[in-house]
């Protein structure tokens, strides 16, 4: 009996049914978050039970807490009581437990156990408005179905308060102070990774296409150097997106950029980089943008993507079918030839491609694409460090 | 630097933002395709969408597809959604319910018929190649379909000449041979409907081309369980058949091995029709049958014919079991003990099984399957001794 008394044999055993009580909640969690996609009904009674049982397992364990006297003691109500009454020691006890868990935490952390806002993304984000404060950074937002139409571009924000706006200045800035070519790729890596919005106006496309023409030899016809291949890729990322972004917001002044370089663009996209798919994708892609339009569409499947460019390039046609569709387009061929040729991948692709390419579907059928449908996370997730490019 | 250090961004968006997408096209779906009134535009971006989709295999697409075919069959044609794009449209959604290893189940199969008739006359009558809509539909009465659905399909008349020539199309050798299989199969479930038949539904010849077709397929798959569980039933109504029985393919009457231990309870089936008993019960109910027999061209038909009967000695009614004992007398007498000491040794096979069955239910000596299995011991005993007796060594 002592030995029962010593090792807290009552507590122990009053843990079984606690283990019971929570895996019979969790059950109910996961059969009504499976059930609330398949069947609304079923779904409907099953969190009605649910939500019943943990109620009145609530008010009993509150009942319990509040009278010792209760014969409805629940385990949680025990350790409640014990806390409220807690003494000096034994919050000296809690205190000396909590530095190492802390410490535990922390380097979590540090290893991008615990992500701060969700999961990563392929490239650029969209916007969300935080309910009162349409300045804050979205937090993890979940897919559901929304009924309220919106586009996935917000321009009517208020510069001052978002700080998406102030990243896209920082970069405008950034561009505005005399900078080297490394500090120009590092630059680009982080254009595609920031918040897509009407602040990105501010990024010049005329010199980030400037940055770009750089890294080739143009004694004869653009020749991509050697040593700048890398930076070249980024920079012609950067370049993508900016440009797609700023025909969807589509003003005047960016009508010009775009007449000012297609006006001077030479072919960049016509060489082979000893099987680098990536790169002559992208500058094919550029070639596509600001070229003649004597350019044949490029033929998705004669490129063997890495599995992080074909991420980035869904996330880039997406954008791309949101503004032909939404003014009354049709979807291009060469992203109908994307969407079908990374579904019929074997193995399938990675969920966040299936995702953009199904969003697209979704833009084609006329869903409005609702900034709650994509994730948003923040950029401290992304590997970014702008000193491992130089 | 690499770069595939500044890429390792993400690849690891939930899942679950791609199901509800799905659910949410497949909503959209229905929606316009269940309008009353379509816009042409509408009908348009639908079927673009729909294609675009086709190679999707998510666990939810071919429920939400089968729903969606639903939808479109029953849509009213109308000018901005013509008879052509909606049998387009439902051949799209065919394809995702029915292409992948999980299926929708079909809970009313007219839909699907309508559907398969169609193409049953474009293959047909337009020579056009529709074996992936044909084989998408047999796949659903085949693997997917629910008890009410089976019944009804039963019900359905598939005697009509084009459903019987369609059968007969899909089931020619120059098909796939998945087509083929399912084929096969659903010829088991509607069987009933063309052997069971007083007068035959189709010209000799092309009973004869269809006997040689159902044989071939068979040739050209390992004979496992399942597909002896799809031709077995089909076996036993051409034989009853007076129609059919003389254009069977003299090596497949062999399949009648097989007969002496099946349906096997011990081995499990992943093809969701219920093997029917019923035609082998009326080849052993017909008296004309061991006389028929001896008429056929295979040497084998007859003494395989004599161990199914044999094995089944006790439910035999008395006309069949006087017949056979005065066949098994003849074949004593006549110098064919060979072909009687093999129907002894599958008898014994049989028992020995029946008998390692049973001692598993030791424990547990009053269920239904240990008294059926007691009975079938008791039968096969008696129906050894008798064999023994009419041999007389």
């Amino acid at each position: 009996m002592d030995g029962m008394t010593t090792w807290r044999f009552s507590i122990v055993m009053e843990c079984l049914p606690l283990m019971l009580q929570i895996a019979l909640l969790l059950l109910g969690y996961a059969l009504s978050d499976y059930l609330f996609f398949v069947n609304g009904v079923v779904s409907g009674v099953l969190i009605g039970f649910t939500t019943f049982g943990l109620l009145f397992y609530l008010l009993i364990t509150s009942a319990a807490t509040l009278s010792y006297n209760c014969p409805f003691q629940t385990p949680p109500s025990i350790i409640f009581r014990y806390l409220i009454r807690l003494d000096n020691e034994h919050r000296r006890y809690l205190k000396w437990f909590k530095k190492p868990f802390e410490h535990i935490l922390t380097w979590m952390k540090k290893i991008r156990w615990i992500p701060k806002f969700g999961g990563p993304n392929g490239l650029g984000r969209f916007w969300a408005p935080n309910g009162n404060d349409p300045g804050a950074p979205g937090e993890h937002i979940e897919l559901h179905v929304t009924t309220q139409p919106s586009p996935i571009f917000n321009l009517e924000m208020n510069l001052d308060r978002n700080e998406y706006v102030v990243d896209s200045n920082c970069i405008a800035w950034m561009f505005e102070m005399p900078t080297d070519m490394d500090l120009t790729a590092a630059i680009s890596r982080f254009i595609t990774e920031i918040t897509w919005h009407a602040g990105t106006r501010a990024i010049p496309l005329e010199r980030l296409y400037d940055t770009l023409l750089k890294c080739f030899d143009q004694s004869v016809s653009p020749v991509l150097k050697p040593a700048l291949r890398d930076h070249a890729y980024f920079i012609a990322k950067a370049l993508i997106h900016v440009a797609i972004q700023h025909k969807c917001f589509g003003n005047e002044s960016n009508k010009t950029a775009f007449e000012s370089i297609s006006g001077r663009h030479q072919i960049i996209g016509n060489k082979r980089y000893k099987g680098d798919s990536d790169l002559e994708v992208t500058l094919g892609i550029i070639d596509r943008i600001f070229g003649d339009g004597s350019f044949k569409p490029l033929r998705w499947e004669n490129f063997p993507f890495t599995v992080p460019h074909q991420t980035w390039m869904g996330h880039i046609l997406l954008y791309r079918a949101w503004d032909i569709l939404g003014k009354g387009g049709q979807l291009p061929d060469d992203t109908k030839e994307y969407i079908l040729r990374s579904l019929r991948l074997d193995p399938p692709p990675p969920a966040t491609i299936v995702a953009d390419c199904l969003f697209i579907i979704g833009l084609v059928l006329g869903i409005k694409l609702h900034i709650d449908d994509l994730l948003i996370t923040d950029k401290g997730w992304v590997l970014f460090d702008p000193f491992v490019i130089m | 630097m690499t770069r595939s250090l500044s890429c390792e961004i993400n690849l690891s968006r939930c899942s679950h933002e791609v199901d509800p997408q799905i659910n949410r096209i497949y909503k959209k779906l229905r929606e316009t395709f269940g309008s009353p009134s379509p816009t042409t535009d509408e009908i348009d971006r639908a079927m673009e969408s729909m294609e675009l989709i086709a190679p999707l295999t998510e666990y939810d697409v071919p429920a939400e597809s089968y729903r969606l075919f639903c939808v479109v069959m029953q849509a009213p044609v109308s000018p901005a959604f013509p008879q052509e794009k909606k049998w387009e449209a439902s051949r799209l959604t065919m394809c995702n319910a029915f292409r992948w290893e999980c299926f929708a189940w079909v809970d009313d199969p007219h839909e699907i018929l309508t559907f398969l008739n169609h193409h049953f006359d474009l293959a047909i009558r337009g020579g056009q190649n529709q074996n992936e809509p044909i084989g998408n539909a047999m796949r659903a009465f085949v693997d997917s379909l629910r008890p009410v659905a089976l019944e009804a399909l039963k019900r359905f008349d598939s005697t009509e000449p084009l459903f019987a020539r369609g059968i007969c199309h899909a089931l020619q050798d120059d098909k796939p041979i998945r087509l083929r299989w399912l084929t096969l199969c659903f010829l088991c479930i509607v069987g009933d409907r063309w052997f069971n038949t007083p007068h035959p539904i189709m010209e000799p010849d092309q009973m004869r081309s269809l006997c040689v077709d159902w044989a071939s397929i068979l040739d050209a798959l390992p004979h496992t369980y399942n597909i002896k569980m799809g031709a077995l039933p089909a076996l036993f109504g051409m034989i009853n058949s007076p129609h059919w029985r003389p254009h069977i393919v003299a090596e497949k009457w062999k399949m009648l091995e097989y007969a002496t231990s099946f349906p096997d309870d011990s081995q499990s089936c992943d093809w969701c029709v219920p093997y029917d008993p019923q035609p082998l019960r009326r080849c052993l109910d017909n008296p004309e049958l061991i006389d028929a027999i001896r008429n056929v061209e295979s040497p084998d038909a007859m003494w395989l014919w004599l161990n199914v009967l044999w094995v089944r000695y006790q439910e035999l009614i008395p006309q069949v079991r006087e017949q056979l004992e005065t066949v098994t007398k003849e074949f004593a007498q006549g110098g064919r003990k060979t072909d009687l000491d093999a129907c002894l040794s599958v008898m014994d096979s049989e028992l020995r099984k029946a008998e390692d069955v049973l001692t598993k239910y030791s424990m547990r000596p009053t269920e239904p399957a240990a008294i059926s299995l007691r009975t079938k011991i008791d039968g096969l005993q008696q129906a050894r001794v008798a064999l023994v007796a009419l041999k007389g060594d």
